[in-house]
């Protein structure tokens, strides 16, 4: 079956939208833009659907390769594309724990991150190196299910789906929404390095996931979000944005005392090191939640 | 294919442009000290702010923490970038500028407006501590 484009289809849309953001923001509205940080952000995004055109064609070879051994022929069915959907949306959300969880996936992701700023044009701030980071094997089960069409097509939905929650302008959709889908309010919380907020809300399309593993946390209205990433880049340049955290792993790894070592460079939590001189976020967690209990015993004493 | 590049890159333009002609962009909030150490501690886990020097345009602080640790704060579009340095801090002045090396060269060296006098007492001072760290 021959399927729209919905990527494709949406970008006029994209571009309507954050015309509209930035005249809300103009007049008063809640948001923030900053152009050079929209001029970075809209870069990385134009030149990452130039490198999915460059390695597509081998992930879609690879789609195929695998769904002759498809162990399931579902048809085309309108619950099969529900179900492709809510299956898609799955696997998008083990890759996107795992790309905070390990630090080879998490050096493409982190661009996606790396704003200090939340609006719609940060949700096209995207990497140019997820091929290298093995981000598409996520998806590859579902080949085993689906027809290779079917699931391009649902996670070209889900990325359109995810463009508008990234925005301030939404404050909380009505409560039915919020409690099964993926919303603004949910995904700030994703975007903000407050250490209560941190490795929270992983959901693409439908938060149930985030609620179903235990990584869960709503916004809240005494703790405003702070954007960006613990070590905020500090430079609008695309080509630090695009490769600083794969130039950390080179670093680390020519510099790591054992192989050991060079491998946990790799694949442990981003600011792992060797002798834990850096700070994940667990440490980071651990000492406000320390910070906190002191500050909440002080008055007694 | 050609239509969609082509579209994207109007698009691009026109945001950016859209952006900075309606100047949306709003300056970062001020910094003054306790602002300078709040946002030290909020950034660089387990930091604890003993003192700070803050550049006199508002334009950056480099905040001493305890156990010699270091935060140097430049402002970064409408907000402030931060970096935990450890000792030695490199440093020189410059007339009324102390500048501040943060040892990375994607977040550049930091300019503190804090006069020439101040500027060579601190430079000393950070000096002698690098010494004792050397």
């Amino acid at each position: 079956m021959k399927l729209p484009d919905p990527v494709a289809l949406a970008i006029p849309a994209f571009i309507l939208l954050m015309v509209a953001e930035v005249l809300w923001v103009r007049f008063g509205g809640r948001g923030e833009y900053e152009w050079r940080d929209t001029a970075t952000s809209l870069v990385m995004g134009f030149g990452s659907t130039i490198a999915s055109v460059i390695t597509g064609g081998a992930v879609i070879a690879a789609a195929y390769w695998l769904h002759q051994f498809a162990f399931l022929d579902l048809g085309w069915h309108w619950w099969v594309f529900a179900l492709c959907i809510l299956a898609d949306d799955l696997a998008y959300y083990v890759f996107h724990r795992s790309a905070h969880r390990v630090r080879w996936f998490w050096a493409a992701h982190v661009i996606h991150h790396s704003s200090q700023h939340y609006n719609l044009s940060t949700a096209l701030r995207q990497t140019w190196t997820g091929f290298i980071a093995l981000g598409f094997i996520f998806r590859m089960p579902l080949f085993l299910v689906f027809d290779p069409a079917m699931v391009l097509f649902a996670s070209a939905i889900n990325l359109v789906y995810q463009f508008w929650i990234h925005t301030e302008v939404v404050g909380r959709m009505p409560r039915w929404f919020e409690a099964v889908m993926n919303t603004p309010s949910h995904h700030r919380v994703h975007h903000a390095t407050n250490p209560r907020y941190l490795d929270k809300n992983y959901a693409g399309m439908f938060i149930i996931w985030d609620k179903m593993f235990g990584t869960f946390e709503p916004e809240r209205d005494d703790e405003p979000c702070r954007y960006g990433i613990v070590k905020n880049l500090g430079s609008f340049n695309v080509l630090w944005t695009a490769f600083h955290e794969w130039i950390g792993i080179a670093k680390d790894v020519w510099h790591a005392p054992t192989w050991r070592a060079r491998w946990n460079y790799m694949v442990k939590p981003p600011g792992w090191s060797h002798d834990g001189s850096r700070d994940t976020s667990e440490t980071i967690k651990a000492r406000w939640a320390e910070r906190q209990a002191r500050l909440a015993a002080e008055p007694a004493e | 294919m050609l239509a969609q590049t082509l579209i994207s890159i109007g698009g691009i333009a026109l945001v950016v442009v859209l952006a900075r002609w309606l100047g949306v962009r709003r300056p970062a909030a001020s910094l003054d000290a306790k602002a300078a150490a709040d946002l030290a501690e909020f950034t660089l886990a387990g930091f604890v702010a003993d003192d700070v020097v803050l550049g006199a345009d508002g334009g950056g602080a480099l905040v001493s923490g305890q156990g010699g640790r270091f935060a140097l704060i430049k402002p970064h579009g409408s907000h402030w970038a931060v970096r935990g340095l450890a000792p030695p801090v490199a440093v020189t002045v410059e007339s009324a500028d102390l500048i501040v090396e943060s040892g990375d060269p994607m977040f550049g060296p930091v300019r503190l407006r804090i006069g020439a006098e101040a500027g060579e007492m601190l430079a000393a001072r950070l000096r002698a501590e690098a010494g004792r760290h050397t």
